[in-house]
């Protein structure tokens, strides 16, 4: 008799670690919601990022074989001592990719600020798969309606996206994401946190940053402090008298040496190891509500790095809520 | 067997043999030669496949040290060793050994054959794999050479972020990479007094974590490497993998090194050692018992544009091959 058994990595149907799919009514409280957006009609960059929802995806799926194969099911970490045990039923749900309308940019915002909303106000914490960070916006926007007002954001990546006006993107591109959040929603200028920061961003944005309080903590300064040093100080920023906090993650805060898959090639920012390390040490806090991990676009990576390092940085993230067993 | 060196070519043209060697079979093998060999078999890998081409991979990118070693010295700066291709022949290039893709049994008899005759004619073999998975024969026959002509056993060493103990895959079964050292240990070829890991970072499956542990296995860690600085971390591996052994397998699998540096591997890896840590492994290793080499894991179809993993695999083996084939008269 034919039996539904453990398949290879490379096949079966590419759910965010082999998580059964969902729908947002079906969601229980304390369930980790994985949310697609294929949008890339914002980035003034390379294109590619719609790919990334299927990309991470695919990549997730390879990186836990290993974990529902092991006879003990689980894995460890040799530096760490972390274990990951598969998730319990109903801890992790996939619910696919969110509507979007690719020539229609503010139905794709309602439609993405809607369903933030409505995850978590299932009690469930929303994991979004950009998608350029423009969507970061709508998205940020839903989860903090959602939790009451105030939300805190750390944001994990090479630039500020503080853009006002750019002559030729306009008001509404992923350069912008930020200033339009803090324009348009409960989260203020002092609970937002940039990571990873470095190279060149313009100086308006540098000047807005500082002038409005935010906390800029570059790529030089994760080093010199560590991971956990660094985590503890963007969470008191963040989190100081905010609801929750948002997880941001822009691929592009990895140097383009190691992760080249994003619309952006840049050097010197942080190596994967140090972006594991952020994810795992922030992943302890409770305060956090919501996780994005955007601007990932496979075909821009045929080492296919990129997607995969997206993928376990979410795992590292989402650890004690799903992987703990 | 060709009778001569190969005149200079330029990088391209010619027979891709390693460095430029001479081609020849077990028969021509002599004392003190070195034997390279290709294994290419992936058939094993979970992650992506590939391997299989990374011995062609490694003997066309050798070309662009066979070019200027075949016309000058060439003295590595950090080291100061002097390189010159011998005017006697030191390196033979066998070619690949035989491998029945779809008949793994067949190919570990085959591979363990072929290793017995090569270490048994006292030479030094050079592995250019394949997937990790083809160590185990290998490894078997080498150790029933060596025994054969010392009456002593061999340790193994294994750069691997893996530590490759597990037992059965629920996919695989039991041919798969995941096994090899495993495989090697329940064979008998070495004791597990003799076995060291080197690099061994990130998640592993937990019974394999678990059976080191218990069985008190020598794991040298990532984080212990940090620590302690490779060259120790080395010499300390090699004096458990040494003791009382007449000679020392050592396999080095890409992964162990972070994927910043060498990109081509089955799976993606976000941290590991640096590629000058492992070149400075090299320097320790030819200084000891190391007696055969064989680089797995190469998976050249991951960056078809790049050459940056076979060209790292080809400058391991030549600091390797530094004091001995390749040292200046």
């Amino acid at each position: 008799m034919y039996t539904r058994d453990l398949l290879p990595s490379f096949a079966g149907v590419n759910t965010f670690a082999r998580a059964p799919v969902g729908t947002i009514e079906s969601l229980a409280p304390g369930a980790v919601a994985i949310a697609g957006i294929a949008h890339d009609g914002t980035s003034s960059s390379r294109q590619g990022v719609r790919q990334g929802p299927r990309g991470i995806r695919e990549a997730s799926v390879d990186f836990v074989y290993d974990l529902y194969a092991s006879s003990r099911k689980a894995l460890v970490h040799v530096g760490t001592g972390r274990i990951l045990r598969p998730p319990g039923d109903p801890q992790l749900i996939d619910l696919g990719d969110l509507p979007i309308a690719p020539m229609d940019l503010a139905r794709t915002r309602e439609g993405c600020q809607r369903a933030a909303a409505a995850i978590v106000r299932q009690g469930a914490f929303p994991v979004m798969l950009g998608g350029d960070h423009y969507v970061t916006y709508p998205f940020a926007r839903g989860v903090g309606e959602a939790v009451g007002g105030h939300l805190g954001l750390i944001q994990l990546s090479t630039q500020l996206d503080l853009a006002d006006r750019d002559s030729v993107w306009g008001r509404d591109w992923h350069g912008a994401t930020i200033r339009r959040l803090i324009e348009s929603s409960g989260v203020e200028p002092r609970n937002v946190v940039f990571l990873g920061t470095h190279g060149y961003v313009t100086y308006p944005e540098w000047e807005f940053a500082q002038s409005r309080g935010m906390t800029m903590i570059t790529a030089d300064a994760v080093r010199a402090a560590g991971a956990r040093a660094t985590v503890q100080r963007a969470l008191a920023v963040a989190n100081a008298g905010c609801d929750g906090v948002y997880v941001s993650l822009d691929v592009d805060v990895v140097d383009s040496g190691y992760a080249s898959g994003t619309g952006d090639v840049l050097v010197g920012g942080l190596t994967p190891a140090e972006v594991l390390a952020l994810m795992r040490e922030l992943s302890t806090s409770r305060s956090i509500v919501a996780l994005d991990a955007v601007e990932v676009a496979p075909g821009l990576d045929q080492r296919g790095r990129s997607e995969r390092l997206a993928a376990e940085a979410i795992i590292e993230l989402v650890a004690p809520r799903v992987f703990a067993g | 067997m060709t009778a001569e060196l190969r005149p200079p070519y330029p990088d391209t043209p010619g027979i891709l043999t390693f460095l430029g060697a001479p081609e020849g079979d077990v028969e021509h093998l002599q004392e003190g030669m070195v034997a390279v060999a290709g294994v290419s078999y992936d058939l094993s890998t979970t992650g992506r496949i590939g391997a299989r081409f990374a011995p062609r991979a490694y003997r066309e990118t050798s070309q662009y040290y066979a070019s200027a070693l075949a016309q000058d010295e060439m003295v590595e700066i950090i080291t100061g060793d002097r390189m010159r291709r011998a005017n006697r022949i030191r390196i033979l290039d066998l070619g690949d050994l035989t491998v029945y893709p779809l008949d793994w049994p067949r190919t570990e008899a085959a591979l363990r054959e072929a290793m017995a005759r090569i270490a048994g004619r006292g030479a030094l073999p050079v592995i250019l794999g394949g997937d990790q998975l083809v160590s185990a024969p290998l490894v078997q026959g080498f150790a029933a050479a060596v025994r054969e002509r010392t009456g002593r056993g061999i340790g193994y060493v294994q750069f691997s972020s893996q530590l490759d103990l597990g037992e059965v895959d629920p996919v695989w079964g039991n041919v798969w990479r995941g096994t090899t050292a495993r495989r090697i240990l329940d064979s008998g070829a070495v004791d597990a007094r003799n076995m060291a890991w080197i690099g061994t970072n990130g998640y592993l499956r937990l019974e394999d974590w678990e059976f080191a542990q218990k069985n008190d296995l020598a794991v040298f860690t990532l984080d212990a490497v940090r620590h302690h600085g490779i060259v120790e971390v080395v010499e300390r591996a090699v004096e458990t993998a040494g003791a009382g052994c007449a000679a020392i397998w050592v396999t080095v699998d890409v992964d162990v090194v972070d994927g910043g540096y060498v990109a081509m591997q089955s799976v993606p890896r976000f941290d590991g050692l640096t590629n000058t840590e492992l070149l400075h492994a090299m320097d320790v290793l030819r200084r000891t018992k190391a007696g055969a080499l064989a680089l797995v894991g190469l998976t050249p179809t991951v960056s078809m544009v790049s050459v940056a993993g076979q060209r790292f695999g080809v400058w391991l083996v030549i600091r390797f091959l530094a004091s001995s084939a390749l040292a200046s008269p």
